[in-house]
């Protein structure tokens, strides 16, 4: 397979200048880290995500580098995400990445307020430095813009995953929580799954098919696929009578 | 089991209605509509005995109470075409019932429904349903006034037996006695020394008188009981009434779901709905194939669910 050439000392050189944030220009003061505005979810919402990610067991000493995904749009994969995020910084203090992998559809920016380019789709195409926004109010969470839709966006994926952008991220980030695109509906989804060492598979309730989730999870593969958050749960049966069931 | 359960909590109200209220208004029109009416009255009923009067009504078994001899002898008048046949008689002529239709469906339902039960030794209640207020009233009215007729006409019957029995039988002791009084006659004159004061001391004499007074004893007494069957006859039916006087006067008891018509009625509305109900429930359920019951997802896809996150308005969705 053609290796995609993007040479190591570039992404290790873009990584670090992009954490530091801007260098100052001559006569100028240097700026610094661009910073996004806090989330507002709810602390129940984030001790469920925090659930979640304590289930996946991960290699000791490893990165920890979780991918999620979901069968369709609008079932809250990219809200999983951002609290994962959330709740594996505060738990663990260790510098946390949150990777907006889906270049179809980006979503951060509705969250964190900030503008979607430039992010990882132009930086990949060489057409702007790599971004990377700290997050509101942890100081150790890290967001990694998708950026504008490029024009063909399998291209971006193929290059991120063929690339060595993973391998120079992990020693920068114990934690990397990918906001993966939906398995049914983009066709490249299996590829950026890969980039993931565990893979969560977000359905809502009530909306996701059963038979598109296997579907999904064939895709996926059953090794990768962790497990499944129900999302939008409102059963409307008592607690009590579900436990009798 | 769970989805079952699931979608019958989500469509709570579908099932509310089809399930209660469908049926609950079904009931209702029912009762509005085709609206049943029950008529009661109470009966007490004595013992001829204890109101004096030797003789004991037709039919009556010593061995059962009062009352139990009166549900008898009701109960097997209600089933005599005749009866029927008068109490529909009275029925039309009252103008309660003007149509024959209606006159031989409260007939027939007189014959199977009109409930006739002791509550104790001496009182006996009759119980009516049907459609319309009046029909039930005067159906029970009509049952108990003819029930007294036909027991006052057969013991006026008896007693006219009894009483023509009773005239044969004077007119025999007449003629005996007056053979008796003319033997007594011949002896005196045949025998002119002996008077009728000497009589205990002839033999032949004595047994002529003896025979005449036997004989005007028999005939006071023939008299006597044909004076009690004459009486029997002539006051037969206040007699009746005395034995079986109406304690309370047929009125309407209940309205509603009183017959067994109307409670079939409800009773199959229900169970159309509930059977419905059944049916939504499986088609529901059967239609919505999408994630709703963890135990479902893992049992199907073998991974496991990590958490079921709640829904909450706000959250952003991608």
């Amino acid at each position: 397979m053609e290796r995609i050439d993007l040479r190591a000392s570039d992404v290790a050189e873009s990584l670090d200048e992009a954490l530091a944030g801007r260098p100052a220009t001559p006569g100028f003061a240097p700026r610094p880290l661009e910073r996004a505005r806090p989330v507002a979810l709810p602390a129940w919402f984030i001790d469920r995500c925090r659930r979640a990610y304590l289930s996946v067991s991960f290699p000791e000493g490893a990165a920890r580098i979780i991918g999620i995904t979901s069968a369709f749009y609008g079932e809250g994969k990219t809200s999983v995400a951002i609290g994962i995020a959330m709740a594996v910084a505060a738990d663990t203090q260790e510098p946390t990445l949150l990777l907006e992998c889906d270049l179809e559809r980006p979503s951060f920016d509705r969250f964190f307020g900030f503008r979607t380019a430039p992010g990882l789709a132009e930086w990949l195409e060489a057409l702007a430095p790599l971004r990377v926004i700290r997050a509101a109010p942890l100081e150790n969470e890290y967001i990694i813009p998708a950026g504008s839709r490029p024009t063909d966006p399998a291209r971006i994926i193929y290059r991120l995953s063929e690339s060595n952008v993973m391998a120079e991220l992990r020693p920068r980030f114990r934690n990397i929580v990918l906001d993966l695109p939906p398995v049914l509906n983009i066709a490249y989804s299996s590829l950026a799954c890969r980039l993931a060492e565990r893979i969560l598979l977000v359905a809502r309730y009530g909306l996701t098919p059963i038979e598109d989730l296997e579907k999904a999870e064939f895709l996926l593969g059953q090794e990768r696929l962790t497990g499944i958050l129900l999302n939008g749960y409102a059963s409307k049966v008592p607690r009590w009578l579900r436990g009798l069931l | 089991m769970a989805r079952y359960v699931e979608v019958l909590f989500r469509h709570w109200w579908q099932f509310l209605i089809l399930l209660f209220l469908l049926p609950g208004a079904v009931t209702a029109a029912s009762i509005a509509i085709f609206g049943t009416y029950q008529a009661s009255a109470a009966l007490w009923v004595d013992s001829p005995s204890s109101i004096g009067i030797p003789a004991t009504p037709s039919g009556w078994n010593q061995y059962l109470t009062p009352a139990q001899n009166e549900q008898d002898s009701l109960n097997q008048m209600l089933r005599t075409r005749s009866f029927l046949s008068d109490l529909g008689d009275r029925l039309t002529s009252s103008g309660t019932i003007t149509t024959r239709s209606e006159l031989s469906s409260v007939l027939g339902s007189v014959a199977r429904q009109l409930k006739v039960t002791p509550a104790g030794s001496h009182l006996v209640t009759i119980n009516f349903s049907c459609e319309r207020a009046a029909v039930c009233v005067a159906a029970i009215s009509g049952t108990i006034e003819l029930f007294h007729q036909r027991l006052a006409k057969q013991q006026q019957d008896q007693a006219d037996i009894a009483s023509s029995f009773y005239a044969s039988e004077i007119d025999g002791a007449n003629i005996r006695l007056k053979a008796a009084e003319g033997g007594v006659d011949k002896y005196l004159a045949d025998h002119p020394q002996v008077s009728l004061a000497e009589s205990q001391a002839i033999p032949e004499l004595d047994l002529l008188v003896r025979q005449v007074s036997e004989s005007r004893a028999e005939i006071d007494s023939l008299r006597q009981k044909a004076g009690q069957a004459a009486f029997t006859g002539a006051a037969a039916l206040r007699l009746v009434q005395s034995i079986s006087s109406v304690i309370d006067p047929p009125r309407l008891s209940e309205r509603g779901l009183v017959n067994s018509g109307s409670i079939k009625r409800a009773a199959l509305a229900v169970i159309a709905f509930w059977a419905a109900g059944a049916a939504y429930l499986v088609v529901l359920t059967w239609l919505d194939r999408t994630a709703r019951d963890p135990r479902e997802l893992e049992r199907r896809l073998r991974v496991p669910v990590l958490v079921t996150i709640p829904h909450f308005a706000h959250m952003g969705r991608a």
